[in-house]
């Protein structure tokens, strides 16, 4: 149950209002902007989505630059409320294509229209988009969609490309197309999120990709959908990283949208679902399986004199050339005292641009994109104004990296095929399948400056660099840690088979000249594996003693009381 | 005829009131009115539309109220649903303009199409004007019975609002029964849904009144209905399902039997994609396995995957909502989570409110395998540019250390720290090598090595300073220069401005002295010059408490100052264990994000809508108080948390205490039946002292049976009389109660007559007012009722305090008296006894 709802722009200028049961004090939006532009609590720079002043719980998320808030006094559920607020956000985009400042400014009336309809005396009514047509009479005014910052991952797929439907992605539900027409077609985006750490010595320490399923239909008349996932998929809650090299994509978990329907899952991976109206994620899923990473970094901090010293940096794109990653940026602190940085990019660089951040010490370099296979280098020396205590490695790092890369998943879960269910013959609506992987933590700690990283001195040095090394006595990392002994260790192992980005169902080119064709169900796998699932289960319903006596025929159906004598055996107790 | 123009402007322009905006929308809105044009609607939805951007933006358009209500004659449903909006808003400051549109309302809660209806009812219900409410009360009737489900909706929420406006108009149009017979047999889940949150609210407000609704509010936890809901559950909207989730928490199955169906039929609600569900599922689990060790184990394993998953889906926001439900969690039981620890790695571009988690999730699940992979990922994050997270990690690994895993290597990188020559890190280590030294003194030597080197100018903060300082004083044999090091900072005391390190500064010179006298006989002697000139109290009077120790014999002030030490094993928990099971009860809700139990944050009626399960949270007014009542209401949630017996509190609902209950019940019936029939016929006199009923009491405690016959014999002591005028507020109340020992804690019978009696829980404090007892809260439900009392002793201070618990089935009573004059509290409690036995009877 919340009390108001409001949407704040980046100044704290009300762009929607909406009280709903008038318990809370109506200056409550000035209370929470100023509480949230200067926070300051328990030494932390960043307000949490959830305070409370005085009394009243502000909950709010960011959302394209803006502040989606909600108040109450009564103690809620966090979840619920925080997941509404992005719920109205998302609904609000699927009506006006666009969501930003401007588009909601332009269309205030149509979203307090849809306010009324989602929430009504504080309580969630309704947050289906399609639904909710039924019930908004306003006409979107569409915004210009060039200049639109993205919201999700997806909006990527707007970039430069003119052979997109770069409309698509930022049309609104119920507008129609010039012409009076709707173009039946359907988006489906695989979009993963991988987080990698690299130790000192370019062993991997952690990674996990978080992905998500996430589709977008403009389909008319609701056709059911069949959506078919690789074939040798296995959900299992495996430790960390426990399973390697079998070369099936194993899911630590997922779970799944409300329409979507797991009858066939467990037999050939398929799910099947009546796509609602906007956008949704069908499934989201999270993998701690071992898999290549798409870069490797290696970094090199070497003390030259007293007061200079000199970073080389390299960045080597592991995955096919067909693939190109763009808008990376390697980011990387720099010891407190450095006062000048002198960039040296690799000869014949394009679209690279390098900057020494003074204000936080933060070397900066940014590359337009990277093609697969390729390696890039930068060289940076430093001037500090003081001599430096101890060891410079400390000082200085992480390197962390952020990109993002079209047409390439790291985790080789894929859409294999997705089948409309409609009768008719001509009908045959466009499809796309689109997958993105993008850096969600890519960090590697600093390389140290001592014997340990010798070993890796080719892989580190491809071009023959000759470089003069200060070694010093002893490295933290080496001391009585068998890290280094391990790397060596997973060096020898045999790395899984690549196939990745080779296989023989034909997959999407990037950018789309035609949609991707459906393709035919393939055979029922043998030796499906098993998901657990628990059966469905159903309560056996007594009598209601209490309760209107002569209803009790409608308390109990015939088929719930067969279902109710029926089979026993639960998952739980376990 | 119109007033000038100048009194329309706003008074300064660097203000913009809008003030002339508004005129000017006033005048075209009415030319509008009339207007019948073609086009009109568009230049009407133009002028609607400034209209709320203005009333967005908080500029007050309630003048323009007339002219809206006069355009809103239209067929466009856009512009009719703008009205509905300016109108909703500013109802309520016009009341008498908000009558104008009652008529337009209720025609268009007549119109065709249902939309229109569900609309216009939606608008009347939320006028909010109270002398309007008649008539809300016929179209709501409509509503409700209307065949399209949006309009059944509507209304739903709409007898809600009826209900905040006017408790009465609802009540007597009987429109819970009307919602009641809805929730039962509607189609449509949505209508079902709002029914059933608009009944939690309506009987949760009327359960303190009304007896009624009381039992109705028990009735949605009847097996039937939980069943009827659970059976349904996934025709639900999400949201809904929520709802369903949060009132099966409070069912209490009758057997295993029974949880294991719920959870199984709920199973796969643990893989929705809306956080919400997946945590509300997870709460019936824990709280339906809290009585079954193993299974709730099971739970935890089987809830943490999907847990995980929402973490790292979903919005930073989203998942810092899931990862607090984690944290609670993770702190229950951290050995569940051991070996998930990479999860809780931070990345660096998290905000520092989830890193700020992750590190005490880190802590906690850390064990002697993984404790050197974490505190490695942990001194990484030490050299953070993020310097609160930096000073956290660092605390971290000293957390882990005082965990007593692999304290050898953790005690290297805590020495490492102290050389990185950063000031924060060193401050922070510093203070960690103290409390480390302090638990394991075997270490002394290695770490006195490093601090040793370590320059007091470079340290800063007081509170590194004064570990430092400690260090000095306890280990000043050790380190060479310790008292040279003390006596330049004793130079410098004038420069030192935190009284800490003052204090700490007084006692290292002497701990110093006792070691080294000669070295340090300057220090000290100028140390305590110093402090008894000090302006700062405590410093003063600890340096004069020193001379005036040494003035006496300097061997005892070593006693006093320097004992031997014996080394710390556990540091004190800051949070009780009583509030962390108060967050884990109300897990799913805001007390999880804060770790803070509700009663800290919220007012009593905004803590939940269906909160009845908790006992404290649905305790009444005793309306026999003599204190006003708005500062019980204030206070009783305070005071009631005083209660030591957390399990009692715990009760009806969760089946914590269900599966025990039954066994404990009977035993006590049985004891009880014996000793019913004595009390009320061996008690006849009033307030005076029987000998017989004593004999009962002592025989009921097992104090074993009067082996003197001392009972009639003795001197019967002075009879107890009690203060008719007594007055005691609920604060002091509280304070007592929390100070005072429990004197007397006993078991008793109510007669039959006193049980039935309970039927209306006010008579007993009504009737025991007679006796001078006094109420001062009371609250639970059938069966279970709570009561404080207090009463004074007649032309004495002396107060006695009452806890007292009706079970009103089982017919027994459960007292706990608390005394300033503990020797009273028998005399008291057989009085207390005699009244009560008498309650129902006279």
């Amino acid at each position: 149950m919340i009390s108001q709802f409001f949407v704040l722009s980046q100044r704290g200028d009300n762009i929607v209002f909406r009280d709903y049961r008038g318990e809370v004090q109506k200056g409550s939006a000035e209370i929470f902007f100023r509480k949230v532009k200067f926070w300051k609590e328990d030494g932390e720079e960043e307000a949490p989505p959830v305070f409370n002043v005085d009394g009243v719980n502000y909950f709010h998320v960011k959302v394209v630059g803006l502040l989606f808030v909600a108040t109450t006094r009564a103690n809620v559920s966090p979840s619920l409320v925080l997941e509404l607020l992005q719920r109205i956000a998302r609904v609000i985009k699927d009506y006006l294509g666009v969501l930003n400042e401007d588009s909601l400014r332009k269309n205030f009336v149509l979203v307090y229209e849809l306010l009324d309809e989602v929430i009504d005396f504080g309580y969630v009514q309704t947050t289906s988009t399609e639904l909710l047509k039924s019930y908004v009479f306003n006409e979107p005014l569409v915004v210009d969609a060039a200049r639109l910052q993205p919201m999700s991952p997806a909006a990527i797929f707007m970039q430069g490309t003119k052979r997109m439907p770069g409309t698509a992605v930022t049309k609104s539900v119920v507008a129609n197309e010039p012409g009076g027409r709707k173009r039946e077609e359907i988006f489906v985006d695989i979009i993963e999120k991988i987080s990698v750490t690299f130790s000192s010595s370019g062993y991997i320490l952690t990674s996990e990709i978080d992905g998500t399923i996430q589709m977008k239909s403009y389909l008319s008349g609701n056709p059911e959908i069949k959506l078919a996932l690789n074939e040798d998929l296995s959900i299992g809650r495996g430790d960390y990283r426990s399973s390697f090299g079998s070369g099936a994509v194993i899911l630590d978990d997922c779970n799944f949208h409300e329409s979507v329907r797991l009858d066939n899952f467990d037999l050939d991976r398929t799910l099947t679902l009546v796509p609602p109206d906007g956008e949704f994620p069908v499934m989201n899923y999270r993998m701690t399986q071992e898999f290549k990473p798409p870069f490797r970094i290696n970094t090199l901090i070497e003390e030259a004199g007293a007061l200079k010293a000199e970073v080389i940096l390299k960045v080597s794109a592991e995955f096919p050339s067909s693939v190109t990653a763009n808008t990376i940026i390697v980011q990387m602190p720099l010891p407190k005292y450095t006062t000048r940085v002198n960039f040296e990019l690799e000869p014949g660089a394009l679209g690279q641009t390098t900057d020494f951040k003074e204000a936080n010490r933060r070397l900066e370099w940014a590359l337009k994109k990277i093609v697969g296979g390729s390696e890039h280098t930068l060289r940076a020396k430093l001037t500090f104004s003081q001599e430096l205590h101890g060891n410079i490695t400390k000082e200085a790092g992480p390197v962390s990296m952020t990109f993002t890369i079209p047409m390439y998943n790291a985790s080789r879960l894929q859409v294999k095929y997705l089948q409309i269910a409609k009768k008719s013959s001509t009908y045959n609506p466009y499809r796309w399948v689109r997958y993105v992987t993008q850096a969600n933590s890519y960090v590697a700690h600093d390389l140290c400056t001592c014997n340990c990283f010798i070993d890796h001195l080719d892989q580190f040095f491809s071009n023959r660099d000759i470089l003069v090394f200060n070694l010093p006595p002893s490295c933290v990392e080496c001391m009585g840690n068998n890290a280094h002994a391990r790397d060596t260790e997973f060096e020898n192992e045999p790395k899984p088979r690549e196939r990745a980005f080779v296989s023989n169902v034909r997959r999407p080119q990037f950018p789309f000249d035609s949609p991707v064709p459906a393709i035919t169900k393939p055979e029922k796998p043998e030796g499906p594996k098993q998901l657990d699932l628990p059966p469905s289960h159903h309560l056996p319903e007594p009598a209601l003693p209490t309760w209107a006596h002569e209803h009790n025929s409608a308390f109990l159906s015939p088929t719930e009381a067969k279902r109710a004598t029926s089979g026993n055996s639960f998952l739980w107790p376990l | 005829m119109a007033p000038p123009a100048q009194t329309n402007r706003s008074p300064s322009p660097s203000q913009p009131s809008g003030k002339s905006e508004v005129t000017d929308l006033k005048s075209q809105l009415r030319q509008l009115a009339g207007s019948r044009l073609p086009g009109v609607d568009d230049s009407k939805r133009e002028l609607f539309k400034k209209v709320i951007s203005y009333m967005t933006i908080g500029i007050d358009v309630s003048s323009v109220f007339g002219e809206m209500v006069m355009c809103s004659a239209t067929s466009d449903i856009v512009l009719k649903k703008m009205c509905y909006l300016y109108v909703g808003n500013y109802a309520k400051v016009n009341p008498d303009l908000a009558l104008l549109t009652i008529n337009f309302l209720q025609r268009d809660c007549k119109d065709e199409d249902p939309m229109i209806r569900g609309l216009a009812l939606r608008s009347l219900s939320s006028l909010n004007v109270a002398n309007l409410v008649e008539y809300l009360v016929g179209p709501l009737n409509a509503g409700l019975k209307d065949n399209n489900s949006y309009v059944r909706i509507v209304a739903v929420i709409g007898v809600l609002k009826l209900y905040h406006i006017s408790v009465t108009t609802c009540i007597d149009a009987d429109f819970p029964a009307v919602l009641k017979h809805l929730l039962l047999n509607d189609q449509d889940t949505q209508v079902v849904a709002n029914c059933l949150l608009a009944l939690q609210e309506i009987w949760n407000g009327e359960a303190s009144t009304s007896g009624d609704a009381m039992k109705e509010r028990e009735a949605l936890l009847s097996k039937p209905f939980i069943y009827y809901l659970l059976n349904r559950i996934k025709e639900f909207s999400e949201w809904a399902q929520c709802l369903v989730l949060d009132l099966v928490v409070k069912y209490v199955p009758a057997d295993s039997n029974e949880i294991f169906d719920i959870m199984n039929l709920l199973e796969d609600r643990l893989q929705h994609a809306n956080g919400a569900v997946v945590l509300a599922t997870a709460k019936v689990f824990l709280h339906l396995t809290l009585s079954m060790t193993d299974v709730h184990q099971q739970v935890y394993e089987r809830i943490k995957a999907p847990l995980l998953t929402l973490v790292s889906s979903g919005s930073p926001e989203q998942s810092y909502a899931v990862l607090s439900h984690l944290h609670l969690l993770v702190m229950r039981a951290p050995y569940v989570f051991s070996a998930d620890y990479k999860h809780f790695y931070c990345q660096y571009n998290e905000p520092s409110y989830v890193k700020k988690l992750k590190l005490e999730m880190l802590t906690a699940v850390a064990n002697e395998s993984s404790t050197y992979e974490i505190v490695t990922e942990l001194c990484e994050y030490a050299a953070n540019v993020d310097i609160p997270i930096a000073r956290e990690s660092i605390r971290a690994v000293g957390k882990i250390a005082l965990q007593q895993y692999d304290v050898n290597a953790i005690v290297d990188r805590l020495l490492q720290f102290l050389e990185m020559e950063k000031d924060y890190v060193t401050a922070e280590a510093l203070v960690l090598v103290k409390d480390l030294l302090r638990k394991y003194p075997q270490w002394s030597h290695d770490c006195i090595a490093v601090v040793g080197n370590i320059s007091s100018q470079n340290v800063q903060e007081p509170k590194a300073k004064a570990a430092l300082i400690w260090m000095l004083g306890e280990y000043s044999q050790d380190m060479s220069d310790a008292p040279y090091i003390l006596e330049s900072l004793t130079e410098n005391w004038d420069e030192e401005h935190s009284a800490e390190v003052r204090l700490h500064l007084l006692t290292a010179v002497m701990k110093c002295f006792f070691k080294r006298p000669p070295e340090t006989q300057k220090a000290l002697g100028a140390a305590l010059a110093a402090g008894l000139a000090d302006f700062h109290q405590d410093v003063h009077d600890r340096a004069l408490f020193y001379y005036r120790l040494l003035q006496h014999n300097v061997t005892v002030a070593e006693r006093v100052v320097n004992p031997p030490k014996q080394a710390v094993s556990v540091f004190a928990d800051t949070q009780s264990s009583e509030v962390k099971d108060r967050i884990f009860d109300e897990f799913n809700s805001l007390s999880v994000v804060y770790q803070k139990p509700s009663y800290m944050f919220t007012d009593k009626e905004h803590r939940g809508p269906f909160e009845f399960s908790d006992e404290l949270g649905s305790l009444a007014i005793g309306t026999e108080s003599d204190v006003p009542a708005h500062v019980v209401e204030a206070n009783d949630k305070d005071l009631l948390l005083g209660t030591p017996d957390k399990e009692e509190s715990r009760g009806a609902g969760t089946n914590g205490s269900a599966y025990t209950a039954p066994l404990y019940d009977t035993s006590l019936l049985s004891t009880s039946t014996q000793v019913q029939p004595e009390l009320p016929i061996s008690n006849p006199a009033a307030a005076g002292l029987s000998p017989q009923s004593s004999l009962a009491i002592d025989d009921l405690l097992g104090l074993g049976l009067p082996a003197t016959p001392a009972p009639t014999l003795a001197p019967s002591p002075p009879p107890l009389k009690l203060n008719a005028g007594a007055a005691l507020d609920p604060g002091t109340f509280q304070q007592k109660w929390r100070q005072l020992p429990i004197c007397l804690s006993e078991e008793l019978s109510v007669s039959p007559q006193g049980a039935a009696a309970l039927t209306t829980p006010q008579a007993l404090p009504r009737h025991l007012q007679g006796h001078s007892i006094h109420c001062i809260a009371s609250g639970g439900q059938a069966p279970n009722l709570k009561f404080f009392f207090f009463a004074q002793k007649a032309e004495e201070s002396s107060i006695f305090l009452i806890e007292c618990k009706i079970n009103t089935s089982s017919a027994k009573t459960q007292i706990t008296i608390k005394a300033d004059d503990q020797s009273m509290s028998q005399a008291f409690s057989t009085l207390f006894q005699s009244a009560l036995s008498r309650f129902g009877t006279s």
